[in-house]
């Protein structure tokens, strides 16, 4: 994979890199997946409202809705077993293969690797979280200081972690109802029903509301954070929210240049070699043009 | 003055004899139910219509029988109060196979042992007003308000089906009676969702609901993927009636859950799901799906606490996210304000 700069400067603007285009495709697809899960699943638990049929017969009636649902469960399902392989590559790329060749491999030293990869809850995020009252209750006017991923995004990762796996087997015992009668008692489907349905609702108001609050609509990301198609948040709100991170990619960038990448620099370098080439050619032309029209001269 | 009575005994025969031609109306109902307005608005304040549509009532299923064989009470008119249809009466139409004036007795023989009578053993309550007679499914839309009729599908004759008929057979009203009295039976006169909504007319009525001690069985259906099929219009998703009745026997003759006859009962259950047309694998424990779940402690455990732990889990944990929000969003009002700074410029 191509190495991405950890800032990148555009029209004066410093952006630094927050989600890797693998963390960025999975969270497309995730998204995706989501959106057309809700719309095709929430008109069945809210059928007795009017517009639950108006939006089932908007996407084709109920056959071709089942249809989207089910691939778009499916779908979901394999992400999130993608996802446990990314994480396992992950720890094999970063700590077990370099420790191996380090000879310094310990199943400590993995534990302390799991504790302090990005997504882990650790307790600097409980005292985030106390810091955080302390603000909002006015003890303080100091905000605390995040490191790459806030309590509020763990929050949702985790919420998502546990989400789809409860979703999809509820889900895949109401697809084989006729199956899963074979293994488990009747009433096993019912709850799943009652499950799969509140499990959704409680993930689709989780994310409708506090995830696009927070990611989106928040007054200081109004109207949508480029951070998803992006992949790189503007200088302000990494200073902001994530003021451990923006100094640690601060410090890492000092000391690797390679990291920093002046996208307005390179595009004036290009344009002025640009414009260069363009001058030689140009010249080219006026030089041909000039000794045709000598030849002319001689031949007359 | 004996002209002018002789004058309206001659506008009267000439009335009559006007509409002798109709030959189902020959007791002349007609002349004045053919008015769209006639009507009174009952004790209970419900508008009652008398207006008989003519040309629906003549293609329909009773189109040949005289208004009197059912109205058997009406004998002069004003009518008398209660003039209410008796459907068991013998008509005059002969049953072609035993040759014997027709009756929907045998019909009611069916009634009497299903759950529907009051008689059966396994009501949890027997006044008979509240079970249902004929009318109570069977309505005939010709009684209703013209408005009605102007998309009327819930019964009546399909013309693609009639246009068949006129092939062979030349007489038009035939054509339409034989139709409505032998071929619309040959397929499902109602559709799913007419058949869960007249089931709804009476077994979602709260006070009947408590009297028979049964839970709202339609909601709750209604709440089962086969109840949102249908809501949704997906054809071929069982209604009330696939799962209430055996297999090959008459809708009337529906029994409760503790019959062991009844198709619902314990035993039989499972053939009822694992019909060709509906879960043709069902493993043994399909039985045990329950299709009328209602959150009650004391019926459907499992289901309550399933239901109850998430009820929990969606308020603990999304009631506190908006708080942690509107907190939030008043702190930023207030940027400047708070006790440690206050403290520090002290």
């Amino acid at each position: 994979m191509r190495k991405l700069p950890l800032i990148k400067v555009q029209r004066g603007k410093k952006y630094y890199l927050k989600m890797t285009p693998a963390q960025r495709y999975q969270h497309f697809i995730l998204m995706s997946t989501f959106i057309l899960l809700v719309l095709t699943g929430f008109p069945l638990k809210f059928h007795y409202y009017p517009w639950a049929k108006t939006l089932i017969n908007s996407l084709g009636g109920l056959r071709v809705t089942t249809v989207i649902h089910r691939i778009c469960g499916v779908t979901m399902v394999g992400l999130f077993f993608y996802h446990w392989y990314y994480l396992f590559k992950n720890l094999y790329v970063y700590y077990i293969a370099p420790s191996i060749r380090l000879k310094k491999f310990s199943i400590k030293g993995l534990l302390k690797f799991i504790y302090y990869s990005p997504m882990f809850p650790r307790i600097k995020d409980v005292k985030d979280v106390a810091d955080f009252l302390k603000y909002v209750f006015f003890i303080t006017d100091e905000k605390p200081k995040h490191e790459r991923f806030h309590w509020r995004e763990k929050f949702d990762y985790w919420a998502v972690f546990w989400g789809i796996p409860v979703l999809g087997l509820t889900g895949a015992i109401l697809w084989f109802e006729s199956y899963s009668t074979m293994f488990f008692p009747g009433w096993f489907v019912n709850i799943s029903f009652i499950a799969h349905s509140d499990e959704a609702l409680l993930a689709a108001a989780v994310i409708l509301i506090w995830h696009m609050y927070n990611a989106h609509v928040n007054y200081d990301k109004f109207p949508m954070s480029p951070l998803f198609l992006t992949g790189y948040l503007p200088e302000e709100i990494m200073k902001h929210e994530y003021y451990l991170e923006w100094k640690r990619i601060n410090c890492l960038v000092e000391k690797d240049k390679s990291l920093f990448f002046d996208m307005d620099e390179y595009k004036a370098n290009k344009k002025k070699e640009m414009q260069e080439h363009l001058l030689h050619c140009f010249e080219d032309i006026i030089d041909e043009n000039f000794e045709n029209e000598e030849k002319k001269d001689e031949q007359a | 003055m004996r002209v002018i009575a002789k004058l309206f005994l001659g506008i009267l025969l000439m009335l009559f004899f006007s509409s002798v031609g109709n030959c189902a109306d020959d007791e002349n109902c007609l002349l004045c139910h053919k008015y769209r307005t006639l009507s009174r608005i009952d004790e209970t304040g419900k508008t009652r219509l008398y207006y008989v549509n003519d040309n629906l009532f003549h293609s329909s299923v009773h189109g040949k029988i005289k208004c009197k064989e059912c109205h058997s009470q009406i004998t002069k008119i004003p009518h008398e109060e209660n003039t209410k249809v008796n459907c068991l009466n013998e008509c005059h139409i002969v049953e072609p196979t035993s040759e014997k004036r027709f009756s929907h007795k045998s019909v009611a023989e069916v009634m009497k042992n299903s759950i529907h009578s009051p008689d059966n053993k396994y009501a949890n309550f027997s006044k008979a007003d509240d079970f249902p007679e004929c009318i109570d499914c069977h309505n005939n839309p010709l009684f209703k308000p013209i408005q009605l009729f102007k998309n009327i599908t819930e019964e009546g004759q399909s013309p693609k089906a009639l246009a068949r008929c006129n092939l062979c057979h030349k007489e038009e009203k035939f054509i339409k009676y034989f139709y409505n009295h032998v071929s619309h039976r040959l397929h499902t006169s109602k559709d799913s969702s007419e058949i869960v909504r007249m089931c709804e007319r009476c077994h979602s009525k709260p006070e009947m609901v408590k009297r028979h001690k049964l839970k709202n069985a339609v909601s709750t259906y209604k709440d089962t993927f086969h109840g949102k099929a249908i809501t949704f219009g997906l054809e071929g998703a069982p209604d009330c009636v696939d799962c209430h009745v055996r297999e090959n026997e008459s809708a009337h003759a529906i029994k409760s859950y503790e019959d062991p006859e009844s198709s619902i009962n314990k035993d039989n259950r499972k053939k009822v799901c694992s019909r060709k047309t509906c879960h043709p694998n069902a493993a043994d424990g399909i039985e045990d799906i329950r299709m009328h779940v209602v959150i009650d402690k004391n019926l459907y455990k499992p289901e309550y606490y399933t239901a109850l732990g998430f009820t929990g889990l969606t308020l603990g944990a999304f009631f506190p996210l908006i708080v942690v929000l509107i907190l939030e969003l008043i702190r930023e009002i207030f940027p400047n304000f708070s006790l440690r700074k206050f403290k520090r410029r002290k």
